[in-house]
């Protein structure tokens, strides 16, 4: 509905504004509930894979070889960004969103960004641990992908906070 | 309404006929949607409850690949259940959203049939009587009852006048527009069960199984089970019911490893919010 002939009074037409712009927000704000579901279909491909490369390497006792390390590292890494992003993305779709945190497009930088991070955490350890080891040794994977969970989870705190969806609840 | 000519009474009823039409088909999909997703978790449950019964006889510790599948089964079952939950628990309340937004609210829906019945079994008054107190009272003391000595700024005044407005031009009685105006108020302060939530119900037990593994990798780490020895035993059953719960209580769980990450690395702070 809109209100064109309330111009000559200043408050009906506040008022009438406000109407509008409620109902904007409404919309914008289901927007955003698409967006963040079509997102989540993304990450089942994505967390299946996962899953699938981290029982072939958990299930073994042990892994040598820099490539396996960095392998279950970088898994590791993943499911952490995994996590993170799932974090942040559940409250965009369960909790009303403050309309400074609509972005009216797929939120890409809530997928890839804590899924690099985490990735990037995970070669982190990975490093640390074949250089602490000096040379290539037997690895525990299990050890290693906690390890690697662990750091892309502290590596995810570091992205920008505007990357936190601000809810109606959070900012009362 | 009443008074209106022929041909647009007609094509207002078939606009409504459309609306409603529209609407059903909306009902008919977020319907087949939710049965859908209550057979995908019936069958992961049923697929990880035999895959549980198979295994746990045969299982021993020292056999990771199977104490893995163990455990991945078990962290699936318990998301399945706790995705169960949350579709049965929506069915109780009965709070829907069709994909175009509109809530469907059963207890609104049970009320309104409600006052359909009742207005149907009591005819109704004069509707002249009605009218003339209707238009006696004005706005101001209609929406402010109780407060006969305040006076209202000219901003809320505006906006009963707005109000007002929209109502005449809704062409509803005071009674309807004020139900109408809470049904919009209820409306924005939740949200309802959709096919938008049916992703991340689909990704629950993925999840589930993957913090399965999580907690399995503890175990034999040794990072959820201290022992002294170098190759540690621990029971599968007990591995499987900490699984189950890592999946059910999959934002817990996921708390629980925060805190652990920050005693191994340390906590860090979020960065401020950049200006």
């Amino acid at each position: 509905m809109k209100f064109y002939y309330e111009l000559h009074e200043p408050e009906l037409m506040q008022a009438c504004y406000d109407l509008e712009r409620r109902q904007v927000i409404e919309q914008s704000w289901r927007d955003e509930r698409r967006q963040t579901s079509i997102a989540l279909l993304l990450f089942v491909p994505v967390l299946a894979f996962v899953l699938a490369a981290s029982f072939h390497y958990l299930s073994a006792r042990q892994v040598s070889g820099y490539w396996s390390v960095v392998g279950v590292a970088v898994l590791g890494g993943l499911l952490g960004g995994v996590l993170v992003s799932l974090r942040r993305l559940v409250p965009r779709l369960r909790s009303r969103l403050a309309p400074p945190s609509f972005t009216g497009s797929l939120p890409w930088w809530l997928l890839l960004g804590p899924l690099l991070t985490g990735a990037a955490g995970g070669l982190a350890s990975a490093f640390v641990l074949i250089t602490q080891k000096s040379g290539v040794e037997d690895f525990r994977p299990q050890t290693v992908y906690l390890i690697a969970l662990a750091a892309s989870i502290v590596c995810s705190r570091l992205l920008p906070r505007s990357m936190v969806a601000t809810t109606i609840e959070a900012e009362r | 309404m009443s008074g209106a000519p022929i041909y647009l009474r007609r094509q207002l009823e078939e606009d409504r006929a459309a609306v409603l039409a529209r609407r059903r088909a909306l009902e008919r999909q977020l319907a087949i949607a939710v049965l859908a997703s209550c057979l995908y978790f019936v069958l992961v449950g049923a697929g990880a409850l035999v895959a549980i019964l198979l295994l746990l006889d045969h299982t021993r510790s020292d056999d990771l690949v199977r104490v893995a599948s163990l455990s991945l089964a078990g962290g699936a079952l318990g998301a399945t259940v706790r995705a169960l939950w949350e579709v049965m628990d929506t069915l109780e309340r009965g709070r829907w959203e069709l994909a175009d937004g509109t809530l469907i609210s059963r207890p609104l829906r049970r009320s309104s049939q409600a006052r359909q019945e009742y207005l149907r079994e009591h005819p109704a008054r004069e509707d002249q009587q009605l009218e003339r107190s209707d238009q006696q009272a004005s706005p101001e003391e209609d929406l402010a009852p109780g407060l006969p000595g305040q006076r209202l700024s000219k901003q809320e005044l505006a906006e009963i006048e707005a109000a007002e407005q929209e109502r005449v031009a809704l062409g509803l009685t005071r009674a309807e527009y004020e139900l109408l105006r809470k049904a919009e108020e209820d409306a924005a302060q939740s949200w309802g069960y959709s096919i938008y939530d049916l992703p991340l119900l689909i990704l629950l037990p993925l999840l589930g199984a993957a913090l399965g593994l999580v907690a399995f990798a503890g175990f034999v780490g040794g990072f959820l089970v201290a022992s002294g020895s170098s190759s540690p035993s621990y029971s599968p059953t007990g591995l499987l019911f900490i699984a189950a719960l890592a999946g059910m209580f999959a934002p817990n769980f996921i708390a629980a490893l925060s805190r652990a990450a920050d005693a191994i690395f340390g906590k860090t702070s979020e960065p401020p919010p950049r200006a």
